[in-house]
């Protein structure tokens, strides 16, 4: 039976340093959920997704989103065929198991919306027909904060279905050194297939079966509904979706750690992916030049631990 | 409540015992209220739980040096509680105790200064010699068991009624491990979590993980306190295999 771990190994292998990142990375494929990867650009945000999708296998796709992307180069379309004399569908990329949608911000609203219906549904819809998606179906988001010129921020209700926000930092020296070191040269191979979807699938039907105490329950809701208490630079909190992400990453977090069942920190490790892109934050967060992420911690760090 | 002698010397350390037992098995009291010591000067104290089966009892001992000759009544320590029998919060009060200081109070005009310098040096020499004992005590309490013990401000104890036993800076957490022993429960495992997160400080805000990265408590305990959470969390069936996990890492 292949462990979880053997996903990090690839990732590793691949990616230096950004330990964090790739932590969240297998945690969310194996709760399977979608990752938005935020981070400015050449901090290898691309090379870990792809890395992800080699080491799982199954089919890989990737769309680069620009301005005059259309729904239909998402999901496919239907082209008329003269021999035959009817309607043929092409599917889009969308049908991949592993789908890096690269920079999805520049995209407009209905391209974005495309995906994330795909990504809500496992399903698409083209002409008369629904065409539902691979399984596992993994939806792996990046975002450049930097250049926001010619983006097109998500909305809420389409960020909400994200199961985590990564940030990604810039390395340290001796990473640096690192990459200069695996990357100056040749570029390595991409460690490939140390799993297959049949295993994804497997994890996921365990971490299902993780144990979670009703402390442990109380303590995710009490997190998500800290939230949505009056806080001076909180406009909106996070939904109930996100209560069921903080659980569903937890599990993940138990398994990966070969516990069969969820400690307090299983939840507490994964509550910034989980609510940073799911809150509003007030106007004066940006007035007054207030860093989110501490708004976020704050709440955060109010919780009562059980 | 009660002293190891009724009758004292002018600065002459005594005892004051505090005895309390509490139905439910916990590491440490945190509701009890000394009496008002006026007239006596407070050496220092010792707290201590031993867990059985039927409970826990506290001793609070305190380590007083009489300032005031004459005969007084030290008034009735109080804890805060729930009382079992109605499940209301409730204050116990102990009874009062009388303690006779015999000595004077200020040099002998007979004696001339000498003998009042002289008394006041040995009291200083005493105190001094106390809390050198105390400082000792710490050191090698550190420099053994590399966690903080309690100090120990006066010689062994004597009780007529029930002498205490030498302080073990591990005791508690090997009243810990025999709490989880009897009873390898669920709720025996939160409450044991519950006194060492008190032991080390912990805000309620606080998970684990964050103990360890401040280093809130040597790695023994640290790794007491995981293997404690895993039996307070994991699954019904698993928390009596989870618990007598955990005991090892307490006596440790």
């Amino acid at each position: 039976m292949t462990p979880p771990a053997i996903l990090l190994e690839a990732l590793e292998a691949t990616v230096v340093g950004q330990r964090d990142v790739l932590e969240a990375l297998l945690y969310a494929t194996i709760a399977g959920g979608h990752v938005v990867l935020e981070g400015p650009p050449g901090l290898a945000k691309t090379l870990a997704c792809r890395a992800l999708a080699y080491a799982v296998g199954g089919t890989f796709k990737r769309i680069q989103f620009t301005p005059d992307l259309l729904p239909s180069d998402i999901v496919g379309t239907r082209i008329f065929d003269q021999r035959s004399g009817d309607f043929a569908t092409a599917l889009g990329p969308i049908f991949a198991n592993v789908l890096l949608a690269d920079e999805i911000n520049r995209a407009p609203a209905k391209v974005q919306s495309a995906l994330l219906e795909g990504m809500q549904e496992r399903q698409v819809t083209i002409g008369p027909n629904s065409y539902a998606l691979p399984d596992p179906f993994l939806v792996t988001a990046t975002m450049n904060p930097l250049d926001s010129d010619g983006t097109y921020a998500l909305p809420l209700a389409q960020m909400d279905r994200f199961l985590m926000k990564i940030l990604v930092a810039y390395p340290s020296a001796e990473e640096e050194l690192a990459i200069l070191e695996r990357f100056g040269g040749a570029p390595p191979e991409p460690v490939t297939n140390v799993a297959s979807p049949a295993d994804l699938l497997r994890w996921r039907a365990e971490a299902r079966a993780v144990f979670v105490d009703a402390r442990i329950a109380r303590y995710a809701v009490a997190l998500v509904h800290a939230t949505r208490a009056p806080h001076e630079y909180l406009e909106r909190g996070a939904s109930p979706r996100a209560t069921l992400a903080l659980v569903a990453l937890a599990r993940a977090r138990a398994l990966c750690a070969q516990r069969s069942f969820v400690v307090p920190d299983d939840i507490r490790a994964g509550a910034a992916a989980v609510l940073r892109h799911r809150v509003a934050f007030s106007y004066r967060t940006l007035t007054e030049g207030v860093d989110p992420e501490g708004v976020v911690a704050d709440v955060i760090a109010r919780v009562a631990v059980p | 409540m009660s002293v190891d002698r009724a009758t004292v010397d002018l600065g002459e350390p005594f005892h004051l015992r505090i005895a309390t037992h509490i139905d439910e098995r916990v590491a440490q009291i945190d509701d009890l209220t000394l009496p008002d010591l006026a007239g006596f000067d407070s050496l220092g104290d010792e707290r201590r739980c031993m867990s059985s089966a039927t409970g826990s009892d506290c001793d609070e001992i305190v380590t007083l040096a009489a300032t005031i000759p004459g005969t007084h009544t030290i008034s009735g320590a109080t804890f805060d509680a729930i009382d079992a029998r109605n499940g209301k919060p409730s204050r116990f009060t102990a009874d009062s105790i009388v303690v006779n200081v015999v000595g004077d109070p200020a040099p002998d005009p007979n004696g001339g200064v000498l003998a009042g310098f002289a008394f006041g040096v040995l009291r200083a020499a005493l105190i001094l010699a106390l809390v050198g004992i105390a400082l000792f005590a710490l050191v090698w309490g550190f420099a053994l068991r590399g966690r903080k013990p309690r100090p120990a401000l006066a010689g062994p104890l004597e009780f007529a009624q029930a002498p205490a036993p030498a302080p073990d800076p591990d005791a508690w957490l090997q009243d810990l491990a025999r709490t989880l022993e009897q009873d390898p429960s669920r709720a025996n495992a939160l409450r044991v979590r519950h006194a060492l997160r008190d032991a080390m400080t912990a805000r309620e805000t606080e998970t684990f993980a964050d103990l360890r990265a401040r280093g809130a408590a040597p790695p023994a305990q640290l790794a007491a306190l995981g293997a404690v959470e895993r039996a307070a969390f994991c699954e019904d069936d698993r928390v009596a295999d989870a618990v007598r996990e955990a005991v090892p890492f307490l006596l440790r």
